[in-house]
């Protein structure tokens, strides 16, 4: 069964001429490609910052045992 | 296909054969995009339009830059009535690509009709405007407003929608269906109208059931089939009623056809046969013009002829003596027999002889003129005597008026007699008439000057007026 007003709520006004600009203005043009672009960029970000962590350690790990062989 | 980083041309790898980047994922996103612009294409080539719109906007989720989706979306919400979804997306279309763009066509064929554009706009207006009414439960009003616009812009699949709600609500299921018919001619699988459709057979069933009489007269589901690409919705049949109806519509058509020939065949034939009697009027009088100047002539020329024969009748009757008539030669004859006679009797010769006029002695012979002159000379000497005798003997008697007559005559003869003048003067001046009488008196001392009559006359002119 129909109801009237529940219908009615589905139609909204139709965008005149003079709402062109807004309406291109306004649309949401994010797709899966700037997604997928983001995240790549988040990655090769994170594998960056992973690495400089790794070498860091690496290099504390070197200092420490150079500390210890040294020790009489 | 490029590689989203360098730009490179991507090979079947997963990877850029550039920069060494994967593209895996990214070649299946683009895959995607292209698998719902064909989805979307497919759907539209059959009218599909309300499902080509859902898996071109799928395909731009995928890639933005998908051209050909965006230029078809464009399309196809210009084929729904939405011409400012259209041109939103050709114009995005058209920043993305700049040149070798189709977009560029489609805004030039808009914007180089604004009357159309303006009577799109127009529609779009009356159509919220409808929307508005809706609001206010003014559906008649609604109805009104859609009409309008449906009428201008044939393809506005939510104004169809509305207008078959608005009939739905209004319990007018017949014209409800009509225009979801129409809205479906247009997008053949909109969910939305298809429920409507659902709806309205479902109330007509119900309502049929009711009153056990047929509310509708069209078919309560839809035919359609598919032809090809092409989704054909069979057009709404109506039975063509026969009976009472067949006949009437025969009367009418006859009435129509004897109007028709009254109002628009009688009159030209009725022109033409009325311009040609004018013609034969025209020529008919035109002899008849002729023939009667003809007659009058002939009539002229006879009686001319008829005169003139008269003319000659006369003068042969004249001549001849066949009329009665006496001639001036019957008057010196009768003049010159009385003469033989009796020579003395010149006064019946004088008076046969004053009938022969002037005119005739000029052009006279001259025996008639040597004669006449004869006979005048011997007789007008003795009638004047004669004249003179009778004048006194009327004078002795007083009958001055005889008198007159009597010496006027022998004055007319012997014109060398002053004392003729002079008596004629006395007897006019006896009988009353003095101007006369001083006219004769004045002529006497004017013809004889110098003479005792002229100097009696001088007395005797009284100067009376």
């Amino acid at each position: 069964m129909i109801n009237f007003e529940d219908e009615l709520r589905k139609f909204h006004p139709s965008m005149e001429i003079e709402g062109v600009e807004e309406a291109v203005n306004n649309h949401d043009m994010t797709d899966m490609t700037d997604i997928f672009l983001a995240m790549m960029r988040e990655k090769a970000d994170a594998e960056v910052q992973a690495r400089a962590q790794g070498q860091a350690q690496a290099q504390a790990q070197m200092e420490q045992m150079m500390y210890t062989s040294q020790l009489p | 296909m490029k590689c989203y980083q360098c730009g490179n041309r991507l090979s079947q790898e997963d990877f850029c054969t550039g920069c060494g980047a994967d593209v895996g994922l990214y070649k299946k996103i683009m895959a995607m995009s292209n698998y719902y612009y064909n989805d979307g294409l497919a759907k539209a080539n059959v009218r599909d339009l309300s499902g080509a719109v859902i898996s071109l906007k799928q395909s731009l989720k995928y890639n933005k830059r998908n051209m050909e989706a965006r230029n078809l979306l464009g399309l196809v919400y210009f084929e729904m009535g939405e011409v400012v979804m259209a041109l939103s997306e050709w114009i995005i279309s058209k920043n993305f690509e700049p040149v070798k763009n189709i977009a560029d066509e489609y805004i030039d064929a808009l914007h180089s009709n604004p009357t159309k554009l303006d009577n799109i706009d127009q529609t779009l207006k009356k159509y919220n405007q409808a929307l508005q009414y809706c609001y206010q439960d003014s559906k008649d009003l609604a109805i009104i407003q859609l009409k309008k616009v449906l009428s201008i812009n044939k393809n506005l699949i939510s104004g169809y929608q509305l207008l078959g709600l608005l009939y739905i609500c209004t319990g007018d299921y017949d014209n409800a269906k009509r225009t979801l018919f129409k809205a479906l001619s247009v997008d053949t699988s909109n969910t939305t109208t298809l429920g409507y459709m659902k709806e309205v057979n479902r109330l007509i069933r119900e309502k049929e059931e009711k009153t056990g009489k047929k509310v509708s007269q069209l078919p309560l589901e839809t035919i359609s089939y598919q032809n090809g690409n092409e989704v054909i919705i069979q057009p709404v049949y109506e039975k063509e009623k026969i009976g009472y109806s067949s006949i009437i519509n025969i009367i009418m058509g006859l009435l129509i056809g004897v109007a028709i020939c009254w109002f628009l065949v009688m009159p030209a034939r009725m022109a033409e046969q009325t311009q040609l009697n004018d013609e034969k009027f025209k020529e008919v009088s035109e002899q008849l013009a002729s023939e009667q100047a003809s007659k009058q002539e002939i009539e002229k020329s006879l009686s001319d002829n008829l005169n003139k024969m008269d003319e000659l009748q006369r003068k042969y009757d004249d001549l001849t003596g066949a009329s009665g008539r006496r001639t001036e030669l019957d008057y010196l004859l009768e003049a010159a027999t009385a003469y033989v006679e009796d020579p003395t009797d010149s006064l019946t010769v004088m008076e046969e002889m004053d009938n022969i006029s002037e005119d005739y002695l000029e052009t006279a012979k001259d025996s008639y003129k040597n004669l006449y002159n004869a006979l005048k000379n011997d007789a007008a000497s003795l009638a004047s005597d004669e004249y003179i005798e009778n004048a006194k003997s009327a004078v002795k008697a007083n009958d001055y008026k005889t008198a007159i007559e009597e010496y006027t005559k022998a004055w007319l003869l012997d014109k060398d007699n002053s004392d003729v003048l002079m008596n004629l003067a006395h007897c006019y001046r006896q009988n009353g008439d003095t101007k006369k009488a001083d006219e004769l008196y004045q002529q006497v001392i004017d013809t004889f000057p110098d003479t005792q009559n002229a100097m009696d006359a001088s007395d005797y002119i009284t100067g009376e007026e």
